[in-house]
Formats: C-alpha cells, sequence, structure tokens
C-alpha cells in the first residue's frame, strides 16, 4: 500500500461530503473512471453491520469503497488476487443475506487491469 | 506454415487462451443481427453510430448484413489517462450530422461497465433523436455499473473473460 496517493484534480462527480481518503491506487483509479464518465459517487458512505457481541457492540461489518446514488449499486475494490479473497467474499454474502436490498458488486484486481487495459489507464500499484 | 494471430501473440508472451468464437459463428451471429435490426427498422432509415476504434470491424460486418437503407457515423472520445480529458470525457471526432429526429442505433463492440455505452446514451439523448437504442456483439453483464442503458440487441452473452480479436484491441494492435 503506498503511502500517499498522488494528488488528485477535484471530482466533478462525488456526491460525498468529505474529501475521500483512498487506500490504494485502484481505489483512485476507479473513482477517476467514474468521474470521467460522470457517473455520480459517493466514498465509503455506509458501514454495513455483520455481528454484534452479547452487549450489542459491533464485532464485524462491511464497508464497500463506494456508492452509486443514481444505480443503487454499492462497489467494493480489492487488490488482492481472487483466490485470496474468500474472507472478503464471506462478508459480501452475509451482507446479501442480512441486507437483501442492497446490491453490491466486488471488483477484483484483475477487473480493474481489464478497466486499465479498456480505458488505457495506468493504474498506480 | 502460416501462424494464425493468436499463436503469434502468444508466442510473443500475450496471455491467449483457445478461441471461443470462430469466424463462422461470428458471421452467423451477425446476420441474425442485422436481419433483427432491419425489422426493428422496417420502414425507417436508423442511424448506425460506432465508437472508435474497437467497434469498426462490427460497424462494417453489422452494416453489410442489415438489408434496409441505413446510414452510417462514428464518434471518438478521448481516451482516459491521455491527458486530453481533464474535467471529463472530451470528444476527438462528434457526429457529422445533427441527430434530431433520427433513429440511432449505437454499434458497440463489447458492454462490460456500460460507462461507455451509458455516457454516449446520454450525451446523444440530449440531441433529441426519434428513438436511440444500441447492440453489442459481445456483452459481458457481470460487472455492469451502469444499468440504464437501451441494450436492444446483443450477438452473444460471453464468460468473465477479457476477449481479443475481431477489432477488439489487445495493448492497441
Amino acid at each position: 500500500m503506498p503511502d500517499k496517493l498522488p494528488e488528485s484534480a477535484p471530482f466533478q462527480a462525488y456526491r460525498g461530503s468529505e474529501p475521500p481518503r483512498f487506500v490504494n491506487g485502484a481505489e483512485l483509479e476507479c473513482a477517476r473512471i467514474l468521474d470521467w464518465y460522470g457517473v455520480p459517487w459517493e466514498y465509503e458512505p455506509r458501514s454495513f453491520v455483520l455481528e454484534r457481541d452479547a452487549e450489542g457492540r459491533v464485532t464485524s461489518a462491511f464497508t464497500p469503497d463506494f456508492y452509486l446514488p443514481e444505480q443503487d449499486l454499492y462497489i467494493e475494490v480489492t487488490v488482492m488476487k481472487q483466490s485470496l479473497v474468500t474472507r472478503k467474499n464471506r462478508k459480501l454474502r452475509e451482507v446479501r443475506r442480512l441486507y437483501p436490498g442492497v446490491n453490491v458488486k466486488l471488483f477484483y484486481r484483475r477487473d480493474i487491469e481489464r478497466l486499465a487495459q479498456r480505458y488505457r489507464l495506468r493504474i498506480a500499484s | 506454415m502460416t501462424r494464425t494471430s493468436a499463436e503469434r501473440l502468444r508466442a510473443q508472451g500475450q496471455p491467449i487462451g483457445d478461441v471461443y468464437l470462430d469466424r463462422r459463428e461470428i458471421a452467423v451471429r451477425v446476420s441474425e443481427l442485422g436481419a433483427a435490426i432491419a425489422e426493428a427498422y422496417a420502414d425507417r432509415v436508423p442511424l448506425l453510430v460506432a465508437p472508435l476504434k474497437s467497434s469498426a470491424v462490427f460497424l462494417a460486418d453489422l452494416s453489410r448484413a442489415v438489408p434496409i437503407d441505413h446510414e452510417l457515423d462514428v464518434i471518438e472520445l478521448a481516451p482516459y489517462g491521455s491527458g486530453l480529458s481533464g474535467g471529463g470525457v472530451r470528444l476527438l471526432k462528434d457526429l457529422d450530422a445533427p441527430l434530431t429526429g433520427r433513429d440511432v442505433l449505437l454499434v458497440e463492440d463489447v458492454v462490460d461497465t456500460g460507462l461507455t455505452l451509458g455516457f454516449l446514451t446520454r450525451c446523444f439523448a440530449e440531441r433529441e433523436p426519434a428513438s436511440l437504442a444500441a447492440v453489442t456483439l459481445l456483452d459481458r453483464p457481470y460487472r455492469r455499473l451502469v444499468d440504464d442503458i437501451s441494450l436492444d440487441h446483443v450477438g452473444f452473452t460471453v464468460p468473465d473473460e477479457l476477449f481479443a480479436g475481431y477489432g477488439l484491441g489487445l495493448d492497441e494492435r
């Protein structure tokens, strides 16, 4: 994970109130793609509680990276290889089970690479 | 023996797999699409519009397969990351004629996220065409981000893999 991501011009299609703080280059590139196409997006606007302990404290939650309000769609971007995302997939299944009306899609590294190839991006590692 | 494009690219280290659709399968399906489009636009003269460059081969074959009068036009978007696109999509080449009152059929080689088609649909809808529809040779719906697109004709729904050939470039080739 890079210590500091490159500076980015203000986003045109960002609909959040706080400046997004991306944790890796793939998230930043996804944001740029959405912005380039003028698709409104938010960054981590909601956490889904998956598990609480006996006292009601949250012990497991899932926070998708992006939300597209016009599509009512959450996107989780992972830079892990598809074979290493078992835990994340388990959380995704839990979200779908506990919140059946919520639509979440997982984008893997290869999806980002495919977007990069299609749109001639240079993905930050 | 002459090597096929797939064999040549494989020898260059490109991750090329087996042939998924051969020449005959594509030709048969394009012919069927042409007939369906002719039926949908009977007594009208549709304008087939394709974004350059990868849709060019499909546009040419589809045009030959549509047995009614129609017109062609192309549009080219500045590639993301080219330095030409700050602030959003920029057109390198716009359409030659107005779309007002025209029956417009967008011709795409492949639709996956739907971002390009969604953008073009929004862009063209503002130009007040009589109708706006889309055809794609390949549909890969698994990673769709934009669903409000009018994808009326689909050649093949293909697996969630990357495809090359028939105008679909691999490293711009």
